[in-house]
């Protein structure tokens, strides 16, 4: 929000719109730039349609929901008045993956990434730190494509501003196995590298378009590679699979993540977490049983 | 040379809208001629109060059209096309092979403002205009034509509560009252009466029309123009007007006419 505030002092195209979410969070934007914000209330097809109008009118929109309403609801609207345009609009989820665990399965959101990545045009970030968030503005706030930023409940801090956007974690160079992880799951497979010290991470805080040239030398160094998403395979996995099929490239990939159904019973994000394998004692499990 | 027609404002009778109108679809074989032929006044007379010239220049100030029922987009294409906003080879390549003139609004077609086709799409987009004119205090305003079967959509409403709400003065919409929508009435399917009641309890400014008097029409929009508050035109039509056999036929939905029945339609209009 730091950042957006910060943008919106810079750029007097951006206009903020959001569906009745971020209370004690949002007013301080609303109060300097009245003009150029508005609480759209609970009405996401709404606000993605007014979104493209905006831009019609020379906005630049950032639209700011809870990642389920924000993407899901409005699919529509997303695809034909967004994504068919290639309008330049930041679509920005607060809650990723199981951050809404406790609310249950109409709250948490483990089918955003597969289901938008399907749209052209559209940029998806995942950003995995306090210092990703900035890098992820940073190219975002350039507004020259339609973008979701997938953020997630989550303070993790590599005390260190990103090199790139997408970039090694944690590097071992005697290992053969990468974890490539994105958003919040990034801090739990850092977390389980750092005991173990027997495999690589890398963050994607860009999921699609992938990053050719930073992948493509990883799959040639690194025989098995492990996706750790709190996504379903429709998400970083899958586009993981797609780039190595597409590019003959003959890897061991490997899947931690949730089951492709809806919790019937609730679970904190932790809690939910451990049940997939994503916490860092699961994954260092995981990986040994690979490495053999 | 394809030169775009410079039909002046005065000259674009309704009648020769609707004999271009089924040439057109007669040509291509397209789908939705009754309800092209039931918003003709309406769209005639939105680009009779507009600016042409600032359309054509694409100035941040120019009035916004937006047929929200993309699927009666021959009618806007060849109201455009009789107001010199397209030439006559793009008006003939209407859902053709390779064309940029599908079957529904696209916003690849020079001055057009928005594509649309999914209903209840262009209302909420409208509205974002409206809303962002207002805030770049542009003197503009926003004409949207939306069909009453769409108005099943909710998103159309959410976008009424949020408009009437903020009084964002500068979106017009004309709603095209035809009754039918694909499978039979509006008012058996799904009924939207009471139509004026219910857009003046969501804080519209609401003036009733006979949708096929373009003059009274005109005169309603030019009347609203300094409305406090958004304003809602309702235009009561016949779908499939001016060929006596499409009128209230739905069979016309889908339908173009090929054969006896293309020369009766010309017939018809020509008579």
């Amino acid at each position: 929000m730091k950042k957006l505030h910060e943008a919106m002092r810079r750029d007097s195209r951006i206009f903020f719109l959001m569906g009745d979410t971020g209370f004690n969070l949002v007013e301080p934007i609303f109060e300097e730039f009245p003009e150029r914000t508005l609480n759209v209330g609970v009405a996401e097809q709404n606000m993605i349609g007014i979104s493209a109008g905006l831009v019609n009118a020379g906005f630049r929109p950032v639209c700011y929901a809870i990642s389920n309403f924000l993407t899901q609801r409005c699919f529509e609207q997303i695809r034909n008045d967004i994504c068919l345009h290639n309008y330049p609009i930041i679509l920005a989820g607060t809650s990723a993956g199981f951050d809404n665990g406790t609310l249950w399965a109409t709250h948490y959101i483990v089918e955003d990434i597969g289901c938008l990545k399907t749209l052209p045009n559209i940029q998806i970030y995942s950003p995995s730190s306090v210092e990703s968030i900035e890098a992820v503005c940073d190219e975002a706030f350039n507004f020259e494509k339609p973008a979701y930023v997938r953020i997630a409940k989550s303070n993790f801090s590599m005390g260190r501003k990103n090199k790139s956007l997408d970039e090694f974690i944690l590097e071992n160079p005697t290992s053969s196995v990468l974890v490539i992880a994105h958003g919040k799951m990034v801090k739990n497979a850092y977390e389980a590298a750092n005991t173990s010290k027997n495999f690589s991470v890398f963050a994607v805080n860009k999921i699609k378009p992938l990053n050719a040239q930073k992948l493509t030398p990883l799959f040639n160094k690194f025989k098995k590679i492990v996706v750790v998403e709190d996504n379903f395979k429709s998400g970083l996995y899958n586009s993981i699979c797609q780039f190595l099929a597409e590019n003959k490239l003959k890897n061991d990939v490997y899947f931690i993540g949730p089951e492709e159904e809806y919790e019937k019973h609730i679970g904190d994000p932790k809690h939910l977490e451990e049940k997939y394998g994503l916490m860092p004692d699961k994954i260092n499990q995981f990986i040994s049983e690979i490495v053999g | 040379m394809n030169q775009i027609q410079t039909s002046s404002k005065q000259k674009v009778p309704n009648a020769d809208i609707r004999r271009t109108i089924v040439e057109i679809v007669h040509n291509s074989g397209a789908a939705h001629i009754g309800s092209a032929l039931s918003c003709i006044e309406i769209l005639n007379a939105v680009f009779k109060n507009v600016d042409l010239q600032k359309i054509k220049s694409q100035t941040a100030d120019r009035d916004r059209v937006i047929l929200s029922k993309g699927h009666a987009t021959a009618a806007l294409y060849t109201v455009m096309y009789h107001h010199g906003l397209l030439n006559r080879d793009e008006i003939y390549s209407y859902s053709k092979n390779d064309s940029l003139l599908a079957g529904h609004s696209s916003h690849h077609v020079p001055f057009v403002e928005h594509s649309t086709g999914a209903l209840g799409h262009g209302l909420p987009v409208s509205l974002g205009i409206a809303i962002g004119l207002k805030a770049k205090e542009l003197p503009a305003r926003v004409f949207v034509i939306v069909g009453d079967g769409e108005l099943h959509e909710g998103s159309n409403w959410e976008t009424f509560m949020l408009a009437g709400h903020l009084k964002i003065a500068n979106l017009c919409v004309l709603i095209d009252r035809n009754n039918l929508q694909q499978v039979g009435k509006v008012e058996v399917t799904c009924s939207i009466e009471p139509l004026k009641t219910k857009l003046e309890s969501f804080n519209f400014n609401v003036f009733e029309s006979d949708g096929h008097n373009e003059k009274e029409i005109a005169e309603k929009i030019t009347n609203s123009k300094n409305s406090s508050q958004p304003v809602a035109i309702i235009c009561q039509t016949t779908k499939g007007k001016g060929i006596s056999f499409m009128e209230n036929n739905n069979l016309w939905h889908y339908r173009a006419p090929q054969g006896e029945e293309y020369k009766k339609a010309l017939k018809e209009l020509t008579s």
